[in-house]
């Protein structure tokens, strides 16, 4: 077995110094992938010119042509790493993109949270009410009513909010993971790696599918969360903006079974609401501030926390197919759309 | 040939390859030579330019066939004889941490990319494992709270009963919906790691084995090139671009980072160990004093079942959103890059071959 191997190393050994990649970083390797494919294909131009084999020239003429546009893309890397971040910055309230986005996600994240919390208090508090029933039994004869059933349709509503700013946190969560990941390793690990492996032949889609997507966690995402935070912050109903309202949950008694007063249901029809002398008049009451105070509760979450990642995320998917297509790697990127 | 039993980068495999595998493919090369040869022959005798036409394109794909192999051979043997540990030094990334030895017994160093490869995913496992963990226990401890009742004595329940029955904290019942739908999230990226995992056991143990000699076989043979190009170009992708993508991908930083570690009043423990041990709430409920007092306070059970007296909602849902990325998200990106490059490299033999419909059926 180490006999096998002694080969390629010594292959390798003959034509890159790799001894000394460690001290060059990622453009010394990339360097020096140059180099070894301009050597590999004046190899194979000599051999197609000398046989007259017309495939090998053309072969290594066009490749001539993709090493050309890989040396254009590391030129255009270092200057964007040097210079892109600056520029970029503008938009980012001059933080830069990444930092900004991260901070804006991080926040939106504690907002939501805070939702989250203040749901599950509200949601307790209505549970509880409605859970309430009334048992009177003697010598095993007896029965058990429950007055507050008015309390046991609004937690249900209740949950489902709650699940779904749990949702968008997740999703929120997710978009700042991948930011952060781009942020610490596009132009340590995936540039540099997805240009040497876009100078191989064999591993150039690979190449230029890793280039795209170290752009679009890098640049595109971050822009497209930001971009699409300020559209949903210049369009946003200042109607639920501001501190988070609370609702007043009146104690319900589960002995009391009285319906609605005529009063009441006068009252009613003209849109007023009704006393909170009765436990269907007590529920009604929370049911009607709670129709005031969820919009308040959904418009962060749903807006900041899953329409907006969800269209950035889409952005991002789509950058990849056109940013790996520019690359030279014409990728089929749609399976990432249905994860997302 | 025998073909079972086998991983790359191991003494058997090197000698299925070497003794087996490339004989044939060697046979069969010269018995193409041969044929091209003949024809060549019959062609220039017979004054045919169509057979002396089919020779000259014919010369020209058996050596690329040869080059094909041995280049696919050197790449992988370079996979296996490399380091990994000197690539991340390259990119100023740490060593890896030896494992440590199993039962006192010495465990093997050596990490080439299909190891490297393997252990993210393996990382990625062992995450989207404790994601979902760490959701089943939270789910666990809000069906309980939720399921709780109490019932309060108003008057005379010595002789005949009154009171009111309280279901106090079932208010939780959102939270639970909430863990049901994170377990499904986590459960699908443990699911789709150990999915991507076995695509990388088959590869190393199986692919190669399989697709190789065949390829090398039909490539080698007259009229079945194209058939042999799709061979060579899957097991060329799957062997080097897909280990190769996973092995850059366990490089990068901040993958597996657990929200635990940072969340508010952990109180100093390890959350991800405590976690783990689910048998605790049913061993404590046995004995558990069910008092009313108990049974109204979410805050007394939170402190009973949950580590520093309170749940972990926010940070579940950042774990499974994590695990999503680490177990789905990536993995399918390192899918994505191999079926890219069987397309470029079945485009170098001649061929359009478009895998997308595989991918998106994994």
């Amino acid at each position: 077995m180490m006999k096998n191997r002694i080969l390629p190393l010594l292959m390798m050994l003959a034509l890159i110094p790799l001894s000394h990649a460690t001290d060059m970083g990622w453009m010394g390797v990339a360097g020096i992938a140059v180099i070894t494919s301009a050597a590999m294909l004046g190899i194979v131009y000599m051999i197609g010119f000398g046989f007259s084999i017309h495939e090998l020239t053309t072969l290594s003429k066009d490749e001539a042509y993709q090493l050309a546009a890989v040396i254009a893309l590391i030129g255009g890397l270092t200057l964007i790493q040097t210079g892109g971040d600056a520029i970029l910055g503008a938009f980012g309230d001059g933080a830069g993109i990444q930092q900004s986005a991260m901070t804006q996600t991080s926040t939106m994240t504690g907002t939501l949270s805070s939702i989250f919390g203040s749901l599950g208090d509200i949601e307790r508090r209505v549970s509880l009410e409605g859970s309430k029933s009334l048992t009177c039994s003697i010598l095993a004869v007896g029965y058990t009513i429950s007055g507050c059933g008015g309390y046991t349709l609004i937690s249900p509503a209740i949950a489902t909010v709650e699940a779904t700013v749990g949702l968008a946190i997740a999703e929120l969560s997710a978009i700042g993971k991948l930011m952060e990941i781009g942020f610490n390793n596009s132009f340590t690990i995936l540039l540099p790696i997805g240009i040497i492996f876009r100078t191989f032949k064999i591993t150039r889609g690979a190449g230029g599918l890793i280039i795209a997507v170290a752009i679009a966690f890098y640049f595109v995402l971050p822009l497209a969360m930001i971009s699409m935070w300020k559209i949903s912050d210049t369009f946003k109903d200042p109607a639920y903006t501001g501190t988070l309202p609370g609702i007043l949950i009146s104690s319900c008694d589960a002995a009391q079974t009285d319906d609605l007063s005529g009063e009441d249901l006068d009252n009613m029809l003209f849109g007023d609401l009704p006393s909170t002398d009765t436990n269907p008049g007590k529920a009604i009451n929370v049911l009607a501030q709670l129709r005031g105070v969820i919009p308040f509760y959904l418009f962060p979450a749903l807006i900041y926390g899953i329409i907006t990642p969800a269209i950035a995320l889409l952005i991002m998917v789509a950058s990849i197919r056109v940013i790996a297509g520019i690359a030279g790697a014409d990728v089929d990127v749609s399976v990432l759309s249905r994860v997302i | 040939m025998r073909m079972s039993n086998m991983e790359v980068c191991t003494a058997d495999f090197d000698s299925f390859l070497y003794t087996q595998a490339m004989p044939v493919a060697g046979v069969s090369a010269v018995a193409t030579l041969s044929l091209i040869v003949l024809v060549m022959m019959f062609g220039k005798a017979t004054s045919n330019p169509k057979l002396s036409e089919w020779s000259k394109t014919e010369i020209v794909q058996l050596p690329m066939t040869i080059a094909s192999i041995i280049m696919i051979v050197l790449v992988m043997d370079s996979f296996c004889a490399i380091d990994f540990n000197s690539v991340r030094a390259i990119f100023g990334k740490a060593p890896v941490e030896p494992p440590k030895p199993v039962l006192g017994f010495p465990v093997s160093t050596y990490t080439n990319v299909y190891d490297a490869a393997e252990s993210y995913l393996f990382q990625g496992a062992k995450f989207s494992h404790q994601a979902l963990v760490v959701a089943r226990y939270h789910h666990e401890v809000y069906n309980i709270l939720v399921m709780r009742s109490a019932y309060l004595c108003d008057w005379w329940c010595i002789f005949g009963q009154s009171g009111t029955t309280v279901q106090a904290l079932s208010g939780y019942s959102g939270r639970l919906n909430l863990m049901g739908m994170l377990f499904n999230s986590d459960l699908a990226a443990y699911l789709s790691d150990l999915n991507s995992l076995f695509i990388l056991t088959l590869v190393r143990s199986g692919m190669l084995v399989m697709l190789l000699p065949i390829g090398i076989f039909l490539r080698s043979m007259p009229f079945m090139r194209t058939f042999g190009s799709v061979f060579i170009a899957v097991a060329m992708s799957f062997m080097l671009v897909y280990p190769a993508t996973l092995a850059i991908f366990s490089m990068m930083d901040g993958i597996f980072s657990s929200p635990l570690k940072n969340a508010p009043q952990n109180c100093g423990m390890d959350l991800d160990a405590y976690f783990q041990d689910e048998s605790r709430i049913y061993n404590d409920e046995k004995g558990y004093n069910l008092d009313s007092g108990v049974l109204l306070h979410d805050d007394e059970l939170l402190r009973h079942y949950l580590p520093c007296g309170r749940d972990y909602p926010i940070e579940t849902a950042e774990y499974a959103a994590y695990a999503f990325i680490a177990g789905v998200f990536i993995p399918t990106i390192a899918l994505l890059s191999a079926a890219a490059s069987v397309r470029f490299i079945a485009r170098f033999y001649g061929e359009e071959i478009d895998l997308s419909k595989i991918v998106q059926m994994v």
